[in-house]
């Protein structure tokens, strides 16, 4: 017993004195663990936010959501949209030591396009032959598509050496500015600088860690006590412990996430315009964005978000919060003294699990008794997600670059139209506005889909909460992307 | 021929829990593919992925490809979490966080309640006994958790004394792993050291009652060595036998507190892994959490005839 | 005696209030004031307000709830089943007895935090699935305990009597054997009573149990975590009133085994 007792002094003596790295070396704190980096298999957005400093694409997006050359110098579309030319930047060199060859690229975009082999081939069944040709890239496509471009920015769409297939999950492969160097499941994951990425600019820090930690709270401590550099996205809740500290700097924009109250047009009551009208005028989003995001959010009106730039149409006055309204739409619709329902919330989300609670409240105050079930996720994913079989649900959907994808999931037959949303104009104009490559032409399409959707109340649409960046003042180099990637390579500590 | 008997019944226990677990989880609503694909699914999509993941196959037929591989030694392979980990993999990293926190915490717990068992169990009834009594009653009654919330805000948070949570690898940082179990595991002691000070009291009380303890005095011993050398010696024999018991409650609490602290134990590993419909990753940590409880069941089994003759007789 | 009349008058205090809760609570303890959140304790808000400017008190009283119905499930569904199951291993022993412990010694090592998801899964996410488990999870507790009282007992001169002069095994067990074991039996229930208060508190919170915006103590716990260094009282006073049931339950417990000359394990 005293040996015991003796060895776990010893233990707990040799902790005040564990060895300090030197060089630079950076530790950020992210909440899960990716599911690997097999570009086409791995579908978690975990995977693609670290993926994103260790592959490249012939594009890739940037901070302001536009698209920027990549592995491409320069690119050509032909005018009648079917063909793009990629010419290939010179001298960039995969992680194992091998030239980037064009064939590298027709393989790469070949098998993702191929359903056999690749789940994310949906995206891509528009391509119709990808060819190398000296120094470039030639892809053509059966219909003008105004979101491939956009798609080429993805993770999916990342070249690696064909050699490396069998092991690229756990050992990826790449072109980008970091190479991974160590993972340890459950626990940390090791970026090393790859000393020979094409821009000698990048990366500027030598080693970041990558630090899994799924507690909020001990991300938050563990940041304040300097175990952790960098928190790339903190959930509201956590704001006030990291605020007003003289170490730390807050960098926060909105995200690009449309939450929305999710109806299922389908089910009765909900499959009565003037319901769901009453709900939109009964949910008040300013107290939903104080209660839920602290402020930190942007109330939206349709399934656009601000961050979208020209695309994003600005619905928030639709529906101003007016209980009376509410009640006297229920009242017409048969429902004067309104109705029970109930409402799934996805217990790993707190922010929509936050805002499904006050919205309840909200809705009782016209006289909707809403019966509150937190699901976990992958039973959300089956019920609601898959079967759509639900009256009221709260849950973000992730914002894209393009505005199509974020919209046609209204598409009358989509499979992924959970609000069961029906309208002929609406399915016609997004076929229209695919093949239109007029650009001024193509942004007033889209703004009209989002008035559809506004003025037949599809969802309750509630806001773009705000990605918050918490950080040591010392740390620079930080951008919010509208998009779910982190870019590590321009981070840095000041001296 | 009493150990095989043993061994065979535990055995017949563990393939009972793995094929409760796996016809439990077969059924569990939720579909590791559906977690994979996310909010985007498409139905083509999905059947591929089940393909992949060979969840296409009928219930009988997966658990004997797991239980066959099991045999093999191979546990398989992580569906959602840490794709292409292997599921041993990931259980064997969890160990080191669980055994010496259950470990450190079973050893903080009796540093408890040995003195302060043998301290009440000196004077019955005294001011002493019925001091120790509340506050073993009081420790037995506060949630591990609550305890947890509050040293992490108050100790590690605002006095910053000790790691609030999350824990490095031995490895790498051996003392800062040391350091980040210690609160989580003085946390797990307090309710099992509580219960531990009453059998430790009652197993001295009792020792002290014996004959030879009256002759230990009648020869003019001193209190102390009457009672460190005599009565304590073998009221600890008892003692041991509860604090295994009580060890392996302590596996079970473990999951909590890990939960609390964020430690990468194994019961968060098996959470987690139901929560993501991760299949092979459940079975495999419940596997090894079974195995590991009933191996100290057996250690315990074992021990009873040789503390309590009249069972020998019987088994 | 003083500290028998302390446990008596605490275990009374929370169970009155949980009770009251039925008829009245300071403010209808669901109703949101989000500017009002987070205020500290005054006279205005008793126990302070949480995330959502709810009053923590009147919370607390309708958090009660869910807590003593899990105690109170998992004694009755834990008591009848388990000293059955136990009864049946600990008389006829042999084969029986190998399988029925067999049995118990399985579920006691399903982790409780399992049967709770498995028994969320089969009934839905709610309070039913919490009672499900904690009365599962006391079913083996119960036999194995009752088992080891059979075991001595059977053995004894006074039940070999009993059956050297014809006695039914009916008779045995449930004339002879199960009177001596109540006062045990009794003391463990008292336990676990105290215990499904705190697993209950447990899976609360993890998120296993009473659905929102419903109260109890777990959940309340759960929520304030985030909050505990910008309002300690919404951490401290839902953990403060599991503490204090489960105290109550336990002190009655020893006294009752004290009255009743039980030696606790």
């Amino acid at each position: 017993m005293q040996k015991l007792f003796g060895l776990f002094l010893a233990v707990i003596l040799l902790a005040g004195c564990s060895p300090q790295a030197a060089g630079s070396e950076l530790v950020v704190a992210i909440p899960t663990d990716p599911d690997g980096f097999h570009p086409h298999q791995s579908v978690a957005a975990a995977s693609a936010e670290i993926a994103f400093n260790l592959f490249e694409g012939l594009v890739k997006a940037a901070p302001d959501g536009s698209i920027i050359p990549a592995l491409a110098e320069e690119w050509e579309i032909s005018p009648d949209g079917l063909t793009y030319t990629f010419t290939l930047r010179q001298g960039v060199k995969f992680h194992n030591g091998r030239n980037l060859t064009p064939e590298d690229v027709v393989y790469c975009l070949t098998r993702l396009a191929d359903p056999d082999l690749s789940p994310k081939a949906r995206d891509y069944t528009g391509v119709q032959r990808i060819a190398a040709q000296g120094n470039q890239v030639v892809i053509t496509l059966a219909q003008p598509d105004a979101v491939f471009l956009a798609l080429l920015t993805e993770f999916g769409a990342s070249i690696y050496p064909k050699e490396v297939e069998g092991e690229l999950s756990t050992k990826p492969i790449g072109t980008g500015p970091f190479t991974l160097s160590a993972w340890e499941p459950g626990d940390s994951l090791t970026l090393a600088k790859f000393p020979q990425y094409w821009n000698p600019q990048l990366p500027k820090t030598d080693k970041i860690i990558l630090k899994i930690i799924p507690e909020p709270t001990t991300m938050v401590n563990s940041l304040l006590t300097g175990h952790v550099d960098l928190i790339p996205r903190l959930e509201p809740d956590y704001l006030h412990q990291v605020e007003g500290k003289s170490t730390l700097q807050i960098i926060d924009s909105p995200m690009n996430l449309v939450q929305l109250l999710a109806i299922n047009n389908a089910v009765a009551p909900f499959d009565d315009l003037r319901v769901r009208q009453a709900l939109n005028y009964a949910v008040n989003r300013e107290e939903i964005i104080q209660g839920a995001a602290w402020g930190k959010g942007t109330p939206i009106g349709s399934n656009l978000t601000p961050a979208m730039g020209a695309w994003y149409k600005d619905l928030t006055a639709q529906y101003p919060y007016n209980p009376e309204k509410a009640k006297e739409l229920l009242a017409q619709a048969g429902y004067p003294d309104g109705f029970s329902t109930t409402m799934y919330l996805p217990a790993p989300y707190p922010l929509h699990r936050n805002a499904g609670e006050i919205i309840a409240a909200q809705l009782e105050k016209v006289g909707i008794k809403v019966r509150i079930k937190v699901i976990e996720w992958a039973d959300w994913l089956e019920q609601v997600n898959r079967d759509r079989d639900y009256e009221l649900t709260v849950v973000g959907l992730t914002g894209r670059i393009d505005p199509h994808t974020m919209l046609n999931r209204y598409q009358s037959q989509s499979g992924r139209n959970i609000s069961y949303f029906a309208s002929p104009e609406y399915d016609e104009l997004l076929v229209r506005g695919l093949a239109e490559t007029d650009h001024e032409a193509r942004i007033e399409m889209y703004q009209r889909l989002q008035t559809i959707l506004a003025e037949h109340a599809a969802n309750v649409f509630i806001m773009d909460p705000s990605q918050i960046a918490v950080m040591g003042r010392d740390i620079q180099g930080w951008s919010n992307y509208p998009v779910y990637v982190l870019d590590l390579a321009p981070l840095s500590r000041t001296e | 021929m009493y150990w095989l008997k043993k061994l065979g019944a535990m055995l017949a226990t563990l393939l009972l829990v793995s094929a409760l677990t796996f016809t439990a989880l077969y059924f569990l609503p939720g579909d590791p593919a559906l977690l994979i694909l996310g909010t985007e699914a498409e139905p083509g999509e999905l059947a591929l992925v089940r393909a992949q993941l060979g969840l296409d196959k009928p219930m009988a037929v997966q658990y004997w490809h797991w239980l066959s591989g099991v045999l093999r030694g191979d546990f398989g392979r992580s569906l959602t979490f840490s794709r292409g980990y292997s599921v041993a993999r990931l259980v064997v990293s969890a160990l080191p966080v669980t055994i010496p926190l259950a470990a450190a915490a079973i050893f903080f717990s009796l540093l408890l309640a040995i003195p302060l068992g043998a301290l009440a169990a000196s004077r019955p009834g005294g001011r002493l006994d019925s001091l120790v009594l509340t506050l073993s009653q009081t420790g037995l009654s506060i949630p591990a958790f609550w305890l947890g919330i509050l040293a992490i805000q108050f100790i590690a948070v605002e006095l910053g004394w000790l790691p609030p949570g999350g824990m490095p690898k031995w490895r790498a940082d051996p003392g800062g792993a040391a350091l980040s179990l210690l609160l989580p595991a003085l946390v797990l002691a307090l309710p099992r050291g509580a219960i531990l000070t009453r059998i430790v009291r009652a197993a001295m009380q009792e020792a002290l009652g014996q004959d030879y303890i009256r002759t230990a005095r009648g020869k003019g011993l001193s209190e102390w060595t009457v009672i460190s050398r005599h009565a304590l010696k073998n009221a600890l024999v008892t003692v041991s036998t509860v604090a295994g018991i009580q060890l392996i409650q302590l596996l079970a609490g473990a999951l909590v507190v890990e939960q609390v602290f964020s430690l990468p134990g194994l019961g968060r590993l098996i959470l987690s892994a139901v929560l993501l419909r991760d299949l092979p990753l459940v079975q495999g940590g419940i596997f090894a959490g079974a195995a590991l409880i009933m191996a100290l069941n057996f250690l315990l089994d074992s021990t009873y005839p040789l503390i309590d003759p009249r069972i020998r007789g019987v088994a | 005696m003083r500290g028998r009349l302390k446990g008596c008058f605490l275990l009374g205090l929370m169970v009155l209030l949980t009770v009251s809760g039925f008829f009245f609570t300071p403010y209808p303890p669901n109703e949101m004031d989000i500017p009002g959140r987070l205020e500290a304790p005054s006279s205005r808000h008793w126990l302070g307000t949480d995330n959502y400017g709810r009053d923590i008190f009147s919370r607390i009283i309708i958090g009660g709830r869910p807590a003593l119905a899990a105690g109170a499930f998992a004694v009755c569904i834990g008591l009848t089943l388990g000293t059955l199951w136990g009864a049946a291993a600990g008389y006829y022993r042999g084969w029986l007895e190998e399988v029925l412990m067999r049995m118990a010694d399985g579920l006691y090592s399903l982790p409780s935090v399992l049967m709770a998801l498995l028994a969320v899964t089969l009934l839905g996410p709610g309070q039913a699935s919490i009672l499900v488990a904690v009365s599962l999870a006391n079913i083996p507790i119960f036999a194995r305990l009752t088992r080891s009282l059979f075991l001595s007992l059977r053995e004894r001169e006074f039940i070999l009597a009993a059956r050297a002069m014809g006695s039914t095994n009916r008779r045995i067990i449930f004339r002879h054997i199960l009177p001596n074991c109540l006062s045990t039996l009794l003391v463990q229930a008292s336990t676990s009573f105290a215990a499904a208060i705190l697993a209950e508190a447990s899976l609360s919170y993890l998120g296993l149990g009473t659905q929102p915006p419903a109260a109890s103590w777990g959940r309340m716990l759960k929520e304030a975590q985030s909050f505990a260094g910008l309002a300690p009282w919404a951490a401290i006073f839902p953990g403060l009133a599991i503490a204090l049931t489960v105290l109550g339950f336990n002190r009655l417990g020893d006294n009752l085994g004290d009255r009743l000359g039980v030696k606790k394990e």
